[in-house]
C-alpha cells in the first residue's frame, strides 16, 4: 500500500485498515496523522514479512509485483464460502517437522446437541504418535490432548517428535465420558536433519561440506552437523 | 569428456488469469509483463546463440496454465493492446526527456524494446510465442519438462492421490496437446515433494524430477555424492537435487549478482514518479499508480538517491558476472572431482521470470554464461537431465523427504494464518469431485459438460499462487476472490447435478470464462481411473 493510495481512501476505509493493522490512534487524530500511522504499520508488517522470506520466495513475489494496492474486499452477500460442510470430520495436514495444521467440522445436529447439553464438558483434539502409518491400535506409541472450544474449527499442533507418524481424534467430553467423533488421516513426519552416518567416508563428508549446507536455509531439528563435517566446511571456506 | 556438467532449468509459470467479463483486467498484466520482459527476450537469446552457432542445452518447463494463456486469442489480443499502449507511452517519453542525456537513451531503449516485442509477437510468431519454444524443443536445444495442471503445492494434497494424479495427467496431456510429446521430466510446483509422489510421476511416464537440496541431503540415508549426482527414489524415478551454492549467487538480491549497483532498479518506476495528470492514461483506472515497466534508475545503493541507469555499464557487468559464475562452478568441480567416481553435475533451477522481469539483465547474463561455457573447451558442459542420465545412470537409491524450496524448507509459505482457510474448501471440493466422477461414470451431453467444468474449477482452485499471494500480502483480495469463486462455481455445479437441474446459460458463460483445458475429462477424478497417459510413453519420447 503506497502513501498515495492511502491518501485516496475514505475515512471508513482508513479506519478499517487501522483496525486491521492494530494501529492505536488518539481520538482527535487528524486525517494526515491517521494516514502516516497506517502507512508505518503496513510498512512494518511488509518489512517483517520480507525478512522472513528466502531468495526463492522473494523472487517469486516479483511475478505478482504490479504494486497495485487493492483493498481486501469483503465478499458480497452470497459470495461467501460456508463455515463448514455439515459433516463431522477432522483432517491433519503436515506443515513442517515441528508443526501440523488441523481443521474439523461438526454436523449441525451434533453442534446443537452439545450447545444445549448441560453434561457437555468440552471438545478436545487427541494427538496420537504412531510407530508406523497404520490405523492399528498397536501402532500407538503415545498420545496427548489439546482442549479446544466448541467454536474452534482449526488449530496448529506443535509436534513433539520427528521421524515418526501422527493421527488425530476429535473427541467430545461429557459426564458419560469421552466420545470419539472423528479420526483424521495419518501424517508422516520427516526427521528434518541429515541421516546419522558414522560410517560415512572422508569423501562423503567432504562433499556434504561442499554442498552449501551453511546456506540451506532449512529449519533444523534434532542433531547438529557432526564436528567432522564442520571441520571440513571450515577448510573449504578457508581454501 | 567434460570434468563437470551444468543443468540449467528454467521454470516458467503464471496462474491462469483471464477475465473476458471486463474490458481490461489489471492482473492480466502479469502475463503481458512476462512475455515482454522474459519470454521474448529469452527467445532472442536463443536466436542469437543459434545465429552464432553456439551450442546450448537447457531444460525448461512451461506450466499448463501458462501454455493455456499463451494460446488464448483474447489474451493475445489484449497483449497487442498492451504493447500499443506501451509504445505510445514510450513515444511520449522520448518527447518528454528529449535533450536529457541520461534519460533520452533510456526512453528510446524502451520504445525500441516494445516495438521489437510487437514485431516479434505479431510477425515472427503470428501471436504464438510458443512456436519459438517449440522450434528449439524440436531442435533438441530445449528439453521441456512437464508441470502440474494448475501448479498446486502438492504436499498439502498428499492425502488425495486421485487429485495428485489428475494434476499430473492433465498437466502432461496439455504439454502433449501443444508440443506433440509427453515429457519425461517433471517440475514439481515450488519443488514441493512428499514421499510417494514418485509413484504418481512414474504412472504418468515421468523418469526424473527436481527437488530441494535437503530433500536429498536429509533422506533416510545420505547420498554419497550429495546433490552432485542424481539419485533414484525407491521406484526407480530419478531426482536431481538443487545446488544451493550456485543458486545463491544468482538468487540473492543482496549478495547475488542481481543486486549489483549497476543493474536496473526494479522498484523505481515512472508509474510512481511522474504526475498523475501525465501518467494517468497508463496506470490503473486513470489514477491508481502501478508499475508501468519504464524504469530509469540503477540500483545505485541502499538509499533512495538513485543514479540514472546506464545500459552499457550494466551489460558489461552481466558479462563479468557470467565469467564469475563459470569460474566458481569450475572451482567447485575441481574440489568435487577427486571426491567422486564420476563427473559432478550441478543442477541450477530458476524461476524463468527472474530473468528479465525482475533481473532486467538476466537474459544477457544467461547468454553470456552460455557463450563463455562454449569457450571452456568442454571442461564444464551444459547438459540436460536426459543426456546426463544416458551416460551416467544413477546407482544410489534413497527416499527423499517432504520438502520445498520455500521459507525454511517446508510448507510454511502455503500454510499459515493468512491462507490456511482455503484447504477446508479445496479438500472438500476434491472429495465431492471424486464423488461426482463415481456417481456419473459415463455421462454425456450437458451433464458431461457440467462435470468437465466442475473438474476445471476444482483444478483452478488449487493453484499455489493464491495461498502464496495471501502469504506475501500483495494482491490478497484477488487471490481470496479466485479461491472463493472456483470453489463456489464447483459447489453450484455439484448441487445442480444433485438436483438434476443445470442452468445451461450460466454453464456456458462459465465455460467461456474459465476455458482452460478444453479436453479435460472429468473421469480423471475416478478413484479407478487409469493414470497412464493415453499414448504409450515409450513412443512419445525424444
Amino acid at each position: 500500500m503506497t502513501r498515495t493510495r492511502l491518501e485516496s481512501l475514505t475515512a471508513e476505509a482508513l479506519e478499517r485498515l487501522a483496525n486491521q493493522y492494530a494501529v492505536d490512534l488518539p481520538v482527535d487524530a487528524d486525517r494526515e496523522s491517521i494516514i502516516s500511522a497506517v502507512y508505518e504499520a503496513i510498512e512494518e508488517v511488509r518489512e517483517e514479512r520480507d525478512s522472513g522470506n528466502n531468495n526463492a520466495i522473494r523472487i517469486e513475489e516479483k511475478k505478482y509485483g504490479i504494486q497495485y494496492d487493492e483493498q481486501d474486499e469483503e465478499p458480497q452477500e452470497g459470495e461467501s464460502l460456508p463455515q463448514g460442510y455439515n459433516e463431522t470430520r477432522i483432517v491433519l495436514v503436515l506443515r513442517d517437522p515441528a508443526w501440523a495444521f488441523t481443521y474439523w467440522d461438526l454436523k449441525e445436529t451434533i453442534l446443537n446437541k452439545y450447545e444445549n447439553d448441560p453434561e457437555f464438558q468440552g471438545m478436545l483434539i487427541r494427538v496420537f504418535e504412531l510407530s508406523e502409518a497404520s490405523d492399528e491400535r498397536d501402532a500407538i506409541m503415545d498420545s496427548f490432548d489439546i482442549p479446544v472450544q466448541l467454536s474452534d474449527s482449526s488449530w496448529y499442533i506443535n509436534l513433539p517428535e520427528q521421524d515418526t507418524h501422527y493421527r488425530l481424534e476429535l473427541v467430545s467430553s461429557s459426564g458419560d465420558g469421552d466420545e470419539v467423533l472423528a479420526r483424521s488421516n495419518i501424517v508422516s513426519v520427516p526427521k528434518g536433519f541429515f541421516a546419522d552416518d558414522n560410517n560415512a567416508s572422508f569423501q562423503e563428508d567432504a562433499i556434504l561440506a561442499l554442498s552449501g549446507i551453511e546456506h540451506l536455509g532449512v529449519s533444523a531439528f534434532g542433531n547438529r552437523v557432526p564436528q567432522r563435517i564442520l571441520a571440513q566446511l571450515d577448510q573449504q571456506l578457508m581454501a | 569428456m567434460a570434468k563437470g556438467y551444468l543443468v540449467l532449468m528454467l521454470h516458467a509459470h503464471l496462474p491462469f488469469v483471464r477475465h473476458p467479463e471486463y474490458p481490461s483486467f489489471l492482473e492480466e498484466n502479469w502475463l503481458f509483463e512476462a512475455i515482454s520482459e522474459t519470454y521474448l527476450p529469452l527467445l532472442r537469446v536463443f536466436d542469437r546463440l543459434e545465429a552464432d552457432s553456439i551450442p546450448f542445452s537447457i531444460c525448461m518447463s512451461l506450466s499448463p496454465t501458462l501454455l493455456a494463456m499463451l494460446q488464448d486469442d483474447l489474451l493475445r489480443q489484449r497483449y497487442v493492446t498492451y504493447l500499443e499502449r506501451h509504445i505510445e507511452l514510450a513515444e511520449r517519453e522520448v518527447d518528454r526527456v528529449q535533450h536529457d542525456p541520461s534519460f533520452e537513451p533510456l526512453a528510446q531503449m524502451y520504445r525500441d524494446l516494445y516495438r521489437q516485442d510487437l514485431i516479434d509477437f505479431e510477425e515472427k510468431y503470428g501471436r504464438d510465442v510458443l512456436k519459438g519454444f517449440d522450434y528449439y524443443y524440436k531442435k533438441g536445444r530445449i528439453e521441456l519438462v512437464g508441470a502440474a495442471a494448475t501448479h498446486p503445492y502438492l504436499p498439502l494434497y498428499q492425502q488425495f492421490p486421485v487429485m495428485v494424479n489428475a494434476q499430473l495427467q492433465v498437466g502432461t496431456e496439455s504439454q502433449h496437446a501443444y508440443f506433440g510429446k509427453f515429457p519425461s521430466g517433471f517440475w514439481l510446483p515450488e519443488c514441493g515433494y512428499f514421499p510417494g509422489l514418485e509413484s504418481h510421476l512414474k504412472n504418468n511416464g515421468i523418469r526424473y524430477f527436481f527437488a530441494a537440496a535437503h530433500s536429498i541431503l536429509f533422506a533416510d540415508r545420505r547420498p554419497p555424492a550429495g546433490v552432485y549426482e542424481p539419485v533414484m527414489t525407491p521406484n526407480g524415478t530419478v531426482v536431481f537435487g538443487r545446488d544451493i551454492a550456485s543458486a545463491n549467487m544468482v538468487w540473492s538480491s543482496e549478495d547475488g549478482y542481481p543486486g549489483d549497483f549497476s543493474y536496473r532498479d526494479f522498484y523505481r518506476d515512472i508509474g510512481y514518479d511522474l504526475p498523475v495528470d501525465y501518467i494517468g492514461p497508463y496506470v490503473h483506472d486513470g489514477n491508481i499508480r502501478i508499475n508501468t515497466g519504464f524504469k530509469y534508475y540503477a540500483i545505485t545503493g541502499k538509499s533512495d538517491q538513485k543514479q540514472p541507469y546506464v545500459p552499457r555499464v550494466a551489460a558489461g557487468k552481466a558479462v563479468e558476472h557470467a565469467e564469475n559464475f563459470i569460474y566458481n562452478q569450475l572451482k567447485q568441480i575441481s574440489k568435487l572431482t577427486p571426491l567422486m567416481k564420476q563427473p559432478p553435475v550441478i543442477t541450477c533451477p530458476y524461476d524463468a521470470e527472474l530473468f528479465g522481469h525482475w533481473w532486467f539483465e538476466g537474459p544477457a547474463w544467461l547468454e553470456a554464461v552460455i557463450r563463455k561455457l562454449a569457450e571452456t573447451n568442454g571442461e564444464l558442459e551444459l547438459t540436460t537431465p536426459t543426456a546426463f542420465l544416458k551416460t551416467y545412470p544413477p546407482t544410489t537409491t534413497i527416499q527423499p523427504i517432504y520438502s520445498s524450496w520455500g521459507n525454511n524448507g517446508y510448507s510454511e509459505v502455503w500454510l499459515d494464518g493468512s491462507n490456511d482457510w482455503i484447504y477446508r474448501h479445496t479438500h472438500t471440493a476434491i472429495e465431492r469431485m471424486m464423488e461426482l466422477a463415481q456417481r456419473f461414470p459415463d455421462d454425456h451431453g450437458l451433464k458431461e459438460r457440467a462435470l468437465n467444468q466442475a473438474a476445471r474449477e476444482v483444478l483452478l482452485s488449487q493453484a499455489s499462487d493464491w495461498p502464496f499471494i495471501m502469504h506475501a500480502g500483495t494482491t490478497v483480495g484477488y487471490a481470496n476472490r479466485r479461491v472463493r469463486e472456483h470453489v463456489m462455481n464447483f459447489d453450484r455445479i455439484y448441487e445442480a447435478l444433485g438436483r438434476g437441474n443445470i442452468g445451461t446459460e450460466w454453464l456456458t458463460q462459465l465455460e467461456k470464462r474459465d476455458n482452460i483445458f478444453p479436453n479435460v475429462n472429468y473421469r480423471v477424478f475416478r478413484a479407478d481411473s487409469n493414470p497412464v497417459p493415453k499414448l504409450p510413453a515409450q513412443l512419445a519420447r525424444h
